[in-house]
């Protein structure tokens, strides 16, 4: 075989490469747990613990964050909505829209990634132009008033449902009303408290506007544009495309905790408590798990 | 003998040479005196065990036909083992405390690549080489995803460029073309992200905006001209096909849906301009290994200039023709593509014949 470099200096550039890489990559590891930023204190509602399973060929284990946006009702009560109303009930509460297009993410915003925002003609058989996702950091919320505003909201639901139905003749669509509003408020109660409120480019300045480390997490994502056509007209709205860190690899010293309140598929989780801790570099790690 | 190519050329030319003057020789066209064919042979074959020495060249049909075997044995054998050392940490990582986790994965790492270089001392004929360079760095990529996913690290496009970078240094040190293509697709990724990134976008959002690969493509065209590949005779076949694969895909992607474009055109007109690009680009890299006689681009550019003739033809007629006369017009187009081929085959005899 033919020598290109000498054996000893090839030898040294592959190797250097490697090592060079992993100090590297080791040393960002250190620098981002080497200052918190943020801890969140977080519990089942908010970590999906994966159910007990048999699987011999992946011993690993993630917890994925749940969040929300908070302004998109699941798709079953988008159209028990929209019966509602037909049928003269009370109509989606204040807070819904879209799914997936959270209020505050609006031409402003998007504008301030750099996307573009101005109404065009719709072109006939047209699905509009590609634009591509663009990196940002997004505002975290944990049990904090976007979560209180949809409680509250919901709770104003149910009591004017309950109120129709105790002075009209109940007719079953309007006790099937009551009882899925009901349904959707010990839902609500029961998932996750972790909302996006925010997003933009500076970590910093995000961070200034919720200073609050124990209550919002910053965390890169990505953001992207959609669009949404009436009237001729073709306009725009914002995305949460992708949250990084939200699937998060549980440690081995961790391991037996999550493993004693993970339960067999289609059962509830059971009461924990998971610390978790962002770094310098907005990369969260799992600090400590406590069974409740 | 600067290479194994021209080493194994230069045997083949012996072996032929030998066949032709035991024919002349019979048929008393020309007959060698025993001291001429005794000094013939006894060069060639010093020339055959130098060769044999430095490059471990095949000497005969039968040894160059188990060579082939050896090829694809080591080509799937890498694959094998790859695959057998990504799932054998994921069986166990998980019962292993984190700073064990980080030990096994650069001293793996480390290991395999240091393995490499030792097996390539014992081994001239380079099969168990590019066997222990794979394995090297698949245990390289494992240790960097891992390291990503055991600490929650955002994902990011440096990676591609160190994995690309290891992997050129097995292709060009140890001479080996699987890790040359490897090489050349992480760092082909690596550019294409980082354009994404000066457009403003997520680097990850390169594999919808196929223009963003097309550069890239015709960098790696351009290798061959600008650099020069003697020592490694067998590399520039592959900068052109990965090259022409680099410029053709994301045009073919584009001639699919126009809508991922940059140009400032219709959907539609994007499709038609990049459909057009996709004839004349593949017509074009056929007429250029034609006259510089590259079977590789040759090869290429059939292939892919039939891929957008098929892509036309289920456009136009998949949904309109009864699907025996669909198959018949691509078996006649098929047929008419040998004639063209065969025409060209016939002047490039002619001129090859003539003095």
């Amino acid at each position: 075989m033919m020598k290109f470099l000498s054996d000893r200096r090839a030898l040294g550039v592959a190797l250097g490469v490697v090592l060079i890489t992993n100090a590297i990559a080791l040393y960002n590891v250190w620098n981002n747990r080497s200052a918190r930023i943020g801890t969140l204190t977080l519990s089942e509602r908010e970590i999906r613990i994966p159910w007990q399973s048999n699987d011999d060929e992946d011993s690993g284990l993630w917890l994925n964050l749940e969040w929300r946006t908070g302004d998109a009702p699941l798709p079953p009560f988008k159209s028990l909505f929209q019966a509602s109303a037909s049928r003269g009930l009370p109509s989606s509460p204040e807070f819904l829209s879209d799914y997936s297009r959270p209020r505050w993410f609006n031409n402003t915003r998007l504008a301030e990634f750099g996307f573009d925002t101005v109404p065009r003609p719709i072109e006939p058989g047209s699905e509009g132009r590609f634009v591509a996702p663009r990196a940002a950091y997004v505002v975290l919320e944990l049990d904090g008033p976007q979560h209180a505003r949809i409680v509250s909201a919901m709770r104003r639901y149910v009591a004017r449902v309950d109120s129709l139905a105790a002075t009209r003749s109940s007719g079953d669509s309007v006790l099937r009303a009551v009882s899925t509003a009901r349904a959707w408020l010990a839902w609500t109660d029961s998932v996750t408290r972790l909302y996006v409120v925010d997003g933009g480019r500076d970590a910093d300045a995000l961070r200034r506007a919720h200073p609050d480390s124990s209550r919002y997490a910053i965390l890169p994502g990505t953001v992207r544009i959609a669009t949404k056509d009436s009237a001729g007209l073709r306009y725009y709205y914002g995305v949460i495309d992708q949250v990084n860190g939200t699937r998060l690899n549980v440690p081995h010293r961790w391991r037996a905790a999550i493993d004693s309140v993970a339960t067999r598929v289609g059962r509830p989780p059971r009461p924990v408590t998971v610390t978790v801790a962002i770094g310098r570099r907005h990369e969260p790690w799992i600090q400590s798990v406590r069974r409740r | 003998m600067p290479n194994r190519l021209d080493a194994q050329s230069r045997a083949d030319d012996i072996r032929a040479f030998r066949g032709e003057l035991d024919r002349l020789e019979r048929d008393n066209v020309l007959t060698l005196s025993p001291e001429q064919r005794l000094a013939v042979t006894a060069h060639h074959d010093a020339l055959l065990a130098q060769y044999q020495r430095t490059f471990d060249i095949d000497r005969g049909v039968e040894t160059k036909r188990l060579s082939l075997g050896m090829r694809v044995a080591s080509f799937l054998g890498a694959l094998a083992l790859s695959a057998s050392v990504v799932f054998l940490f994921r069986q166990y990582w998980g019962r292993l405390d984190t700073s064990i986790q980080v030990l096994v994965l650069v001293v793996a790492a480390l290991a395999a690549t240091a393995a490499t270089f030792v097996v390539r001392e014992r081994d001239h004929s380079g099969y168990f080489t590019g066997l222990a360079a794979a394995i090297a760095l698949v245990c390289f990529v494992l240790d960097l995803a891992m390291l990503g996913q055991i600490f929650n690290v955002t994902p990011s496009p440096n990676a591609w460029l160190v994995w690309g970078t290891l992997a050129l240094v097995f292709a060009y040190v140890c001479d080996l073309r699987l890790q040359l293509v490897a090489g050349l697709i992480c760092v082909g990724v690596f550019v294409s992200a980082k354009l994404m990134v000066l457009e403003g976008a997520h680097w990850s959002a390169f594999i919808s905006r196929p223009e963003s690969v097309i550069p890239v493509g015709f960098v790696l065209l351009m290798v061959p001209f600008r650099v020069d590949h003697t020592r490694w005779p067998t590399f520039p076949p592959l900068y052109r096909i990965i090259g022409l694969m680099g410029v053709l895909a994301p045009v073919f992607a584009l001639s699919m849906s126009g809508r991922q474009s940059y140009l400032p055109f219709s959907a539609d007109s994007v499709e038609a301009l990049y459909q057009s690009a996709g004839f004349l680009v593949s017509a074009a890299a056929i007429w250029l290994g034609v006259r510089r006689q590259w079977n590789d681009l040759v090869n290429a550019g059939v292939v892919w200039f039939v891929i957008f003739l098929c892509a036309k033809f289920v456009d136009w007629w998949w949904d309109v023709m009864p699907k025996s006369l669909f198959f018949l017009v691509v078996g006649l187009t098929a047929v008419l593509m040998l004639v063209a081929l065969r025409r060209l085959r016939g002047e490039l005899v002619a001129r090859e014949a003539t003095p």
